[in-house]
């Protein structure tokens, strides 16, 4: 399968007013193929939203993005210019985001933002674009569009908002489309609606999704891969089935025992925790970034550790391979000392 | 009402009077609440946002006065209660350490403030309580002068909890204690309720929308809809045969972390009504798969068993 999006070594870097440079995401390899959803999960200040902008070519001002290789369809996203971007965006590459209230505009009615984005890249006229936009509406399961295009955004729910969003990305048929927190806003009713729908659009489509969120549920049913990112790295990459059921890297490891499971952890059981905090954007990678929230760090982990493949098309940021920890007391121990 | 309940709440309503398209309208948040939670006993309180769970915790923390109904505190009508008296017995966390808690004042005096509105010992002796109160919720005593904009979320949620207990309250009402954590942290918080509430023998009540944590949490959960209890049932009971079809489709709904398994979605809109402008009946027979005529025209009346309630014409069957 060829890659539609593919990054090597993607860094982001921020100056800040004190003369420091704060480095939110450390060097990323990540790819997503035709119709595959590809999961970026981590804690808040892991680099996943930046990630993500920065396949827009959204990331905000001093931010700067370097890459070995970050190409899309084979084309070279690097150093593009303004108007190049907004070739790609919106025709090619969408985006949905978290909060859909504050993403539309409350002052205009939904049928002219709707209308905007495709008489502006696909150069229809407004009659066409109306119909466009209808049926778009009906397409993410929106009774009586016609009239929904009159209406402003405060006049629908949360979860219709958020279909709308979905609409409006899907208006240009692009080859990707990128939510970042889709659902995080949403009641879980209206979470698996729309999951349902974003899932249903792909098997029609075809269209490649990656989904930045923080819920494992959330991977664990939408996503064919999944990366694992903490502190700005991914620490953890590989099938979603085979990462959660047996993870690799101890803060896959450790996210999963922290999640109260019914069937999987006993009601009312200390629940596994991490200790500690990510550690600061800043200053050189001189080791392990994981290793002092780590139940299994040793010495050896004092190195800066490199992504190294698993089989079965796996890969993981540690120096000490399953095998080798197998047995020593893991966050079960280090939740019992803490509480 | 029995004599050893923590809290009961008999009728509970509480209209609100809006305006809708200039028009003045009466949304009804409450529409008859009865719950009532045992001394040390663990309570759940879930459905989706704008069911009324949050105006039910107004209600039971004293903030708001029912339009109708009783909420009684210890044997006692909340509103007989003098607000220092009240708050020494019942006490909240809010959802969000970010908001809820004063960026200007340091840890100590956030914990030790009920403790100063009651006029309790002096600046010293608060203090050291602040510390005492800090180190059992397992945050370093050395913080005692440290901003919250200096400590993380988990922590200024163990702030929120510290200064809670502070005044060692029979009665924790946690609103969605854990959502604006990140997952290893909520962890933490959730072992932190879980040990306080057995320690100080606590009443808790939990109010929120994850299931998960739900499940682990509490002993007893209470369904809302649309400003209704519809089920009440022991935890346990309620997740392996849940009796209404709306506790069935918010069980559906819970994404476990453990792959394999994709829910059966609807996607079709199935959203709440609009409280405003409630459907006639059973509040719920818009969205529900087992809808019938009678659903549309009757409310359905409390069907009780031993400690279990639910309010459905055609309730799903029972396994027991």
């Amino acid at each position: 399968m060829t890659a539609l999006i593919a990054l090597e070594d993607l860094r982001i870097t921020i100056p800040t007013a004190q003369g420091r440079v704060l480095q939110p995401v450390r060097g990323i390899d990540l790819s997503v193929a035709r119709g595959e959803t590809l999961a970026i999960v981590g804690e808040s200040g892991c680099g996943k939203s930046l990630t993500a902008l920065s396949l827009m070519g959204l990331v905000p001002s001093p931010g700067r993005v370097s890459a070995k290789r970050l190409t899309f369809s084979g084309q070279s996203l690097i150093d593009l210019r303004e108007a190049e971007w907004r070739e790609l965006r919106g025709p090619r590459l969408a985006m949905i985001f978290q909060d859909p209230m504050t993403s539309l505009d409350p002052c205009y009615t939904i049928g002219s933002q709707m209308t905007e984005v495709m008489r502006t890249h696909l150069r229809i006229g407004r009659q066409e674009a109306r119909e466009r936009a209808v049926s778009l509406l009906a397409r993410v399961g929106i009774p009586s569009p016609a009239a929904r295009l009159e209406q402003y955004p405060h006049q629908l729910s949360g979860g219709l908002r958020q279909r709308v969003m979905i609409a409006m990305a899907l208006s240009c048929d692009p080859d990707l489309i990128i939510a970042d927190e889709p659902t995080t806003a949403l009641d879980v009713t209206t979470q698996a609606q729309i999951l349902g729908l974003l899932a249903r659009l792909q098997d029609e489509t075809g269209i490649g999704i990656i989904l930045i969120t923080h819920d494992l549920g959330v991977v664990a049913t939408m996503a064919h891969r999944v990366a694992v990112m903490y502190a700005g790295q991914v620490v953890e990459t590989g099938d979603t089935a085979a990462v959660l059921t047996a993870p690799a890297h101890p803060y896959t490891e450790g996210l999963l025992q922290a999640i109260p499971t019914p069937g999987r952890t006993a009601r009312g059981a200390l629940l596994g925790s991490i200790p500690g905090i990510v550690p600061p954007p800043t200053g050189a990678v001189e080791a392990c970034l994981f290793t002092e929230r780590c139940p299994y760090a040793r010495p050896v982990c004092a190195v800066p550790v490199p992504l190294v493949p698993l089989p079965g098309e796996r890969a993981m940021r540690c120096m000490r391979p399953l095998d080798e920890r197998a047995g020593e007391p893991g966050y079960a121990a280090l939740s019992e000392v803490m509480s | 009402m029995s004599a050893q309940a923590a809290l009961s709440i008999v009728g509970a309503t509480r209209d609100y009077a809006v305006s809708l398209h200039g028009e003045r309208r009466t949304l009804r948040a409450l529409r008859g609440i009865d719950l009532e939670v045992g001394h040390g006993e663990v309570v759940a309180i879930v459905g989706e946002s704008g069911c009324g769970k949050t105006t039910l915790s107004r209600l039971m923390l004293g903030i708001e006065a029912p339009t109708s109904g009783t909420v009684t505190v210890a044997g006692k009508p909340i509103s007989s209660y003098h607000r220092i008296e009240r708050a020494g017995l019942i006490q909240p966390v809010f959802q969000d350490p970010y908001s809820s808690l004063n960026p200007r004042q340091t840890l100590g005096t956030i914990i030790a403030a009920p403790l100063a509105v009651r006029g309790e010992g002096n600046a010293r002796s608060r203090q050291a309580a602040a510390e005492e109160m800090m180190q059992a919720v397992g945050l370093p005593p050395h913080l005692v002068n440290a901003y919250p904009s200096q400590i993380s979320g988990g922590q200024r949620q163990r702030v929120a909890i510290a200064r809670a207990l502070i005044v060692q309250p029979r009665i924790l009402i946690c609103d969605e204690p854990t959502s604006a954590l990140d997952v290893s942290v909520q962890s933490q918080i959730i072992n932190l309720i879980g040990a306080l509430q057995k320690k100080f023998r606590l009443t808790v009540l939990l109010i929120s929308h994850n299931l998960a944590v739900v499940y682990h949490m509490a002993e007893r959960v209470a369904v809302m809809y649309l400003g209704m209890v519809v089920e009440t049932a022991p935890t346990e009971q309620l997740f392996a045969n849940p009796r209404h079809p709306y506790t069935r489709s918010l069980l559906d709904a819970v994404l476990p972390p453990t792959p394999g398994r994709r829910p059966t979605w609807s996607e079709a809109i199935a959203e709440p009504p609009n409280p405003v402008d409630p459907p006639s009946g059973c509040p719920f027979h818009p969205r529900c798969p087992r809808a019938s005529d009678i659903c549309r025209s009757a409310m359905p009346e409390p069907t009780r068993g031993a400690d279990s309630m639910f309010r459905c014409h055609h309730p799903l069957e029972s396994m027991a």
